[in-house]
């Protein structure tokens, strides 16, 4: 309770200064910039500016688009096609919406090539829901949280003056979004920023070393073609001040291998507003 | 000194990785991945219902085989389907009826084969091929040539590959009636692309085709090859040649350079029709033997091959060398209580290509 009470009035401060209004000024200032070199027909100043906006809004989807475009201009087709795919399949909402139409476009092209499957069966489509009569915070309603959450970057306003009911509701907001943003990572293929979820003692199951851990986590998150991970029916409840425990179901898939299992993290807070995972195991 | 003594041993180190590189590369090498294993690939995801996978791997297919014509029309057809028009698929194939019913036919074929196996043992016909030998098999059903192996276990299949065949089908009769016969032959040449026209690829491993027993029959044609594809063609559809038996380049290359497919290799071609026998007769062995011992000709029984014909009743063809040289056929029939020579050929060394 001393420690949270400590980074309260820590992170007021120096969070205040350092990020603040600043940021939204700057994120402006970015992308008029970006805007006028592209407009200039310099394609590569707006696409480092584009770049850095990107790092800090992962999901927005028009900095993706426009990303794509400046690749479109160059005839860069197939990277333009790569980022504006995984733009959409990475918005956990939309990337549901465009699997359950991808199922319905392999339905047509087995039909169009019946004679081939004439020894085998036509499988039908039967599509995945997107649950809304559901209370529970899903992947779909962290995005915007999310989105929210970087964009004011609420580590100033965090705990400020707040009831202890929202003071916990603000910490579970961050822990939820680490969360996103690991899934984020984890489907862009973005190893480092991947692997910067875990504390640096992470102690992987199965025995595995840290070291041996991290090498096979980077051959088996960088080398598939595309990763899709839909995390849901997530459950969020405290251990501690600055500890943790979430629950979900993870649905992943890559054009080598699709499961979905049960897991659970203890997420802990490394430094105020930083949570790191400290354990994950697969429950089940 | 102390310079030299560094140069020596980061040399030997070297040297040593280069040794155990030597050794251990080729074990570690994965397979590459076949354009066919690509292709059922792409099949696989749309009967997984995955587009994503389908298009990645049909892309890949195209990319890499861009004389594949199957798998050009396939990505293109899929990228018209992701796109929302389907309707481009049906207006290409109402244009070319034809070819694009012969695509759809080879995915059949491929399709059906990797999902049922059944090849109803064709290969257990044969009852003894010449010791380290190799043994090909062509199953007109199921539109593929399989590659055996004698070892010390019996027969091993080494690998399969799909082919195309004479336009009208199987059962060869007579000269120009664009079939591929049913029997067992040796391949007796090799002959190179380079001295070739373009439409024999990689080059051709010519069967001496017809052989004693097709003669015996008036059974005419000559030039049965099994052969590449041309240079702006990956594979050929189902039934495509004249008589002959096509691969593609790179798989005809593996035949003649990795396995190193000569002279003598018997290749025997089965369609529906042919039954297999219902007991294989491990008699005719024994009698086999037994006439190899009393034969002055010095028959060479390590060279020995004994099959069951396709497409006859109880009939044996046999195959030896002898130890001055020749190269004997023998058709053996179960005759008056006995298995009996009904046929026999001396293919002389003269009549084999020098260029093997």
């Amino acid at each position: 309770m001393i420690k949270f009470v400590t980074y309260l009035i820590l992170s007021s401060f120096v969070v205040l200064s350092m990020f603040g209004k600043v940021y939204a000024d700057d994120f402006q200032d970015i992308a008029k910039k970006a805007e006028q070199s592209f407009h200039n027909g310099d394609y590569e100043q707006a696409k480092v500016l584009w770049s850095k906006l990107s790092e800090l809004h992962p999901l927005d989807i028009r900095i993706q688009n426009n990303l794509a475009v400046i690749e479109i201009r160059k005839g860069e087709y197939e990277k333009a096609k790569y980022i504006l795919e995984s733009s959409l399949n990475n918005q956990s909402r939309v990337g549901v919406a465009l699997r359950n139409l991808n199922q319905i476009y392999a339905y047509k092209a087995q039909r169009a090539y019946q004679k081939v499957f004439k020894s085998t069966e036509i499988t039908t489509p039967e599509g995945s829901l997107i649950g809304i009569a559901s209370l529970e915070l899903t992947s779909l309603d962290l995005e915007q949280e999310f989105k929210e959450h970087t964009q004011q970057n609420a580590m100033n306003e965090r705990i400020k003056g707040k009831s202890k009911e929202d003071k916990i509701n603000v910490v579970k907001t961050e822990v939820l979004s680490s969360l996103e943003k690991w899934r984020y990572a984890w489907a862009a293929q973005d190893i480092e920023t991947y692997l910067g979820f875990y504390q640096n003692n992470f102690i992987p199951a199965n025995n595995v070393s840290h070291r041996d851990w991290r090498n096979t986590r980077k051959r088996n998150v960088g080398s598939p073609s595309f990763i899709h991970i839909d995390l849901s029916n997530i459950k969020i409840s405290q251990i501690n001040a600055d500890e943790f425990k979430v629950t979900f179901l993870q649905k992943y898939k890559s054009n080598r291998l699709q499961n979905t299992v049960r897991k659970v993290m203890k997420w802990t807070e490394e430094s105020p507003g930083k949570w790191k995972i400290s354990q994950e195991r697969v429950i089940r | 000194m102390i310079n030299k003594f560094r140069m020596i041993f980061s040399f030997g180190v070297l040297m040593l990785g280069l040794f155990f590189q030597a050794i251990f590369t080729p074990a570690l090498a994965e397979k590459p991945v076949s354009s066919e294993e690509k292709t059922m690939g792409v099949f696989k995801a749309l009967q997984d219902l995955d587009m994503d996978r389908a298009l990645d791997l049909s892309r890949e297919l195209a990319y890499s085989f861009p004389n594949y014509k199957m798998a050009q029309t396939l990505h293109a057809d899929l990228l018209a389907i992701r796109a929302g028009k389907p309707h481009l698929v049906n207006n290409v194939r109402d244009s070319y009826n034809g070819r694009t019913l012969s695509f759809q036919k080879e995915g059949q074929l491929r399709w059906s084969f990797l999902n049922k196996t059944q090849d109803r043992n064709h290969h257990k016909r044969v009852l003894k091929v010449s010791d380290r030998g190799y043994f090909v098999l062509i199953n007109a059903d199921l539109h593929r040539l399989f590659l055996y192996r004698q070892t010390l276990e019996g027969l091993k299949k080494i690998d399969d590959f799909y082919i195309s065949l004479g336009r009208k089908g199987m059962g060869k009769q007579k000269e120009g009636d664009l079939r591929t016969p049913t029997g067992v032959y040796l391949i007796d040449s090799w002959i190179d692309g380079e001295t070739l026209p373009d439409l024999y690829g990689e080059g051709a491993l010519t069967l001496n085709y017809p052989n004693a027993w097709d003669r015996k029959l008036e059974r005419t044609g000559h030039g049965i090859w099994i052969h590449g594809t041309p240079a702006n063609t990956y594979t050929r559809s189902p039934l495509a040649s004249r008589g002959c038996v096509v691969l593609t380049n790179p798989e005809m290359k593996q035949l003649r350079h990795t396995h190193n497919l000569g002279v003598h290799t018997p290749v025997m071609l089965v369609s529906g029709e042919s039954d297999l026998p219902l007991v294989s007769d491990l008699n005719i062995l024994k009698e086999i033997q037994k006439v190899f011992k009393e034969s002055d000709k010095g028959a060479i029984w390590s060279s020995l091959s004994v099959m069951n014909y396709p497409g006859e009743d109880n009939l044996y063809y046999v195959h030896f060398l002898t130890k001055n040289g020749s190269s004997i056929e023998q058709f053996w029939q179960y005759d008056y209580g006995g298995w009996q020579v009904v046929l026999q050929n001396n293919l002389s060394k003269v009549e084999l290509a020098s260029s093997l």
